[in-house]
């Protein structure tokens, strides 16, 4: 299709960004043989001894790790399941709005925080989440003792889970708009002579209408399981709820960068990469198989 | 942390040269550069000594430095790069300074640590016991124990002696001294109370000595309404995420721990010989059931789990509590704030004591960094000689000029090596010495320049107290603070040979983790006190032992 120069000037398009890719993926990957040094950052990659599998071996036998591994993978699911169903039940009720200013008000609305860093949210949610902030406040006209939301092992991760489906849901609902505005206006027509309610148009056109994308998008973020948001906790977290809300990132980025374990911490690396792979192997094999999706 | 170490750093650079020491009579407070010809230099015979002579021919020196994000405090004309300190430190020893990379303080040691395995050393730098370790393990440094002796100045080697070589042992891996180590004299404060007398006053209360004080304190500050506006808002003790910590932890609990007799993050070393981890001890465990009791009666911050230094000094400056444990310069920061938010703000330290009714508390070390030159380096006495210029130009030391009214806040910034070799126990002497001049004793006309600066500061506050929140700091800070430390403690402090031993443990940031995840739970309540016991099993069986032994051994 594409010959001689026009192919060339293609090359030449995507050209920043694989460089940029090999820059910023391919090289550092080169580095995860810290993972089986005793890395000395003045003897460098060439210099440190070798130590074989030790790092890794430490780090299975590392209650911490198990214990991130766990945290990091419910957290991850939560979200992806949590987000997917509320964009999906948004985005399904939203196209039910006739008025096309609300529809898109509403819609801005409610994509925007997805705009917004986590440093800054991290922010505002310490304060509206405090002892004496508008949550607390609010449930404390119900009767309800002040919640520790920051605090308690057991509530942060649900604080994490439930913030991020706020801020993303929005965002994740546009691929379902645009995949409902595709619906032939015809199949509703033929429903409504048929005397379907709107309910029923609803779970018999819209839903089989963009089943295949939800299972494309939910295929897809398998591959994501082991990222769970390194700087929405990083801003959020402390010591305290490490038990439940420490994962894989922030793990690595404490024992590594602040306690100089640089090994330990591209052993942890590592693992989370190798995962990863082997997760998006199964994700394209499972889009491919269930929704017809192809890269190649 | 690293800020605020800089900070306490500054304020300790105000200490002083000994009263006897002669000043530099007719010098103005500001001087130009032009105040140091060459003829003059040429005339003052200390600077063909060894320790100041100048090289040859000019050296060129590449240097990396943190601080980028206070350098709007720099006089107008002046940077990092170029200002009248570094330029003295330049013509003085034929130097010509460069810096590789200036960044926010925050970011030296991962920046240093990416120059280091790229490769790309600078000549001389500021490292800290890891890396030193890890610089000698790699050859990549030179040896400086001719070069110390041959070149550090008298005042050096005096400050390092009165550590009772603790410092230089630090330094020295294998019988060779390969950095030059820092002495900061109560970087590792011992913590104490400090509370609202205004507070107390009212409720017709006396300060605290013992644990049980301090508590019947907080309940008086949280139930009685201190502040008097009628609404139940206000705190009892104030708390951060790290509940234990050296040096100079704002807002913990160590004054607590101290009392009960327990060390927590303390290598201490016993009559015996033997290092024993303060953590891990009976005593610790007794501290932390008394402060679950106090965060379970309501008496401590109840979200001060989550909360960080700057958090909780918010807590106090905005009036929210009147007690708060942190070292003797907390004058300083954040309680200055505080003053000027409420003049009647009337803060007092007030050291805790243990059950034996003496007053022991947990130290650091005095050494925490290193200054080391680069393998190959053709001057490594350069190093050497410039923190001799520096601490000249500190105290006024050998006709140092003094060409900046605010030293104090900026030297870290002016000097190419922000580095302090400082005497131990300067701060008690001080504190002594102006309670002396105030007495008639001692002539003030003795003092230093920055020491004079101070007493005036001390004197205006003493005359009308808190009117200026600065005076007040420095009266609070350097005089009843420093006079409540001059009537002596116990000091527990963590050994040399531990204190090298640890970070570089691949176990220890588990331990750590470990460690502060328990601490805090178990003071919050969300686990009981006995889960203290299996917490030392698992400390021990996951490298404490290990790390003890290597220690002992």
């Amino acid at each position: 299709m594409f010959k001689g120069t026009d192919r060339f000037a293609y090359w030449l398009m995507v050209l920043p960004g694989l460089l940029l890719l090999l820059a910023f993926t391919f090289v550092p990957l080169a580095y995860s043989a810290i993972a089986f040094q005793k890395f000395n950052p003045a003897l460098g990659l060439q210099g440190s001894p070798w130590v074989g599998l030790d790092n890794l071996l430490y780090m299975f036998g590392l209650r911490d790790a198990r214990q991130v591994l766990a945290n990091t993978v419910f957290i991850a699911a939560m979200k992806m399941i949590l987000v997917l169903f509320t964009a999906v039940s948004f985005a399904l009720l939203l196209n039910e709005v006739r008025f096309l200013g609300v529809r898109r008000a509403i819609q801005t609305m409610v994509y925007l925080p997805h705009f917004l860093s986590w440093v800054i949210l991290a922010g505002i949610l310490r304060t509206i989440l405090a002892r004496d902030g508008l949550v607390n406040d609010l449930l404390g006209y119900f009767g309800v003792a002040p919640i520790y939301f920051l605090g308690q092992p057991a509530v942060f991760p649900w604080v994490i889970i439930l913030s991020d489906v706020w801020k993303e849901f929005g965002f994740e609902a546009i691929v379902y708009l645009a995949a409902l505005t595709g619906i032939d206006p015809t199949l509703y027509e033929v429903a409504e002579l048929d005397g379907a309610t709107r309910l029923q148009k609803m779970r018999y056109v819209s839903l089989p209408a963009i089943a295949p994308v939800i299972v494309l998008v939910g295929c897809l973020s398998i591959g994501n399981v082991l990222n769970a948001g390194f700087d929405q906790i990083f801003n959020l977290y402390s010591p305290i709820v490490y038990s439940s809300g420490d994962i894989l990132d922030t793990y690595v980025y404490r024992i590594g960068l602040i306690q100089g374990q640089y090994s330990l911490g591209t052993a942890v690396g590592l693992f989370k990469t190798v995962v990863a792979l082997g997760l998006i192997g199964i994700s394209y094999w499972a889009a491919s198989r269930y929704a017809n999706y192809r890269i190649f | 942390m690293r800020r605020l170490f800089v900070l306490f750093v500054t304020l300790l650079a105000v200490a002083a040269c000994l009263p006897a020491a002669p000043q530099p009579a007719a010098e103005p407070a500001v001087l130009s550069t032009a105040a140091t010809p060459q003829a003059v230099m040429a005339a003052q015979a200390w600077r063909q000594t060894d320790a100041y002579s100048p090289l040859p021919e000019t050296a060129s020196l590449v240097l990396v430095k943190g601080g980028q994000e206070n350098a709007g405090l720099m006089p107008e004309g002046e940077s990092i790069e170029e200002n009248r300190a570094l330029r003295y430190i330049e013509e003085t020893l034929n130097v010509d300074i460069r810096f590789g990379w200036v960044v926010p303080s925050d970011s030296y040691s991962d920046k240093l640590n990416l120059s280091i395995a790229s490769g790309d050393i600078p000549d001389v730098m500021i490292v800290d016991a890891l890396q030193l370790q890890q610089l000698a393990e790699a050859g990549a440094i030179e040896d400086l124990t001719p070069y110390v002796e041959q070149y550090a100045n008298a005042d050096l080697l005096a400050n390092w002696e009165q550590t009772g070589g603790v410092a230089l042992a630090a330094a020295t891996i294998d019988g060779k001294l390969l950095g030059i180590p820092n002495v900061q004299p109560q970087a590792d404060a011992p913590i104490i109370a400090w509370v609202r007398q205004d507070w107390l006053d009212k409720l017709g209360m006396q300060g605290p000595q013992t644990v049980d004080d301090v508590e019947a304190i907080a309940r008086a500050f949280v139930e009685q309404d201190p502040d008097g506006n009628g609404a139940a808002d206000t705190y009892g003790l104030t708390g951060t995420l790290n509940p234990v910590g050296v040096p100079s932890n704002l807002h913990g609990f160590d004054a607590i721990f101290n009392a009960y007799g327990a060390f927590p993050e303390i290598f201490y070393r016993d009559e015996a010989g033997q290092i024993h981890y303060g953590s891990v001890q009976p005593q610790t465990k007794e501290a932390l059931g008394r402060l679950a009791a106090l965060y379970q009666a309501g008496l401590i911050d109840p979200e001060f789990a989550t909360k960080d230094t700057d958090k909780s000094n918010e807590v106090v400056v905005s009036g929210r509590s009147g007690l708060m444990m942190g070292p003797w310069w907390l004058p300083w920061w954040p309680l200055a704030d505080s003053v000027s938010s409420d003049p009647n703000a009337d803060w007092q330290p007030y050291p805790l004591v243990d059950q034996a009714g003496e007053r022991s508390f947990a130290m650091g070390g005095y050494t925490y960094s290193f200054v080391v030159v680069k393998k190959g380096y053709p001057h490594p006495e350069l190093a050497v000689k410039i923190l001799n210029v520096q601490n000249d130009l500190s105290y006024g030391l050998n006709d140092a000029p003094q060409f900046y009214p605010n030293f104090n806040e900026i030297w870290t910034l002016l000097f190419p090596i922000p580095f302090l070799i400082e005497q131990p126990y300067v701060v008690e002497r001080m504190g002594r010495e102006y309670q002396q001049a105030l007495e008639g004793s001692l002539d003030p006309t003795t003092f230093n320049e920055a020491m004079q600066i101070e007493y005036d500061q001390i004197q205006q506050d003493l005359a009308a107290p808190r009117s200026n929140p600065s005076n007040w700091a420095v009266r609070m800070a350097r005089l009843d603070a420093a006079l409540l430390l001059a009537e002596g403690y116990n000091e527990v402090r963590t050994d040399p040979v531990a204190a090298r031993v640890f970070p570089t443990d691949p176990n220890w940031p588990a331990l750590q983790k470990l460690e502060d995840e328990v601490f805090l739970q178990i003071i919050t309540g969300a686990r009981p006190l006995d889960d203290f016991d299996s917490f030392v099993e698992e400390w021990n069986r996951n490298g404490g032992t290990d790390l003890l032994a290597k220690m002992n051994s």
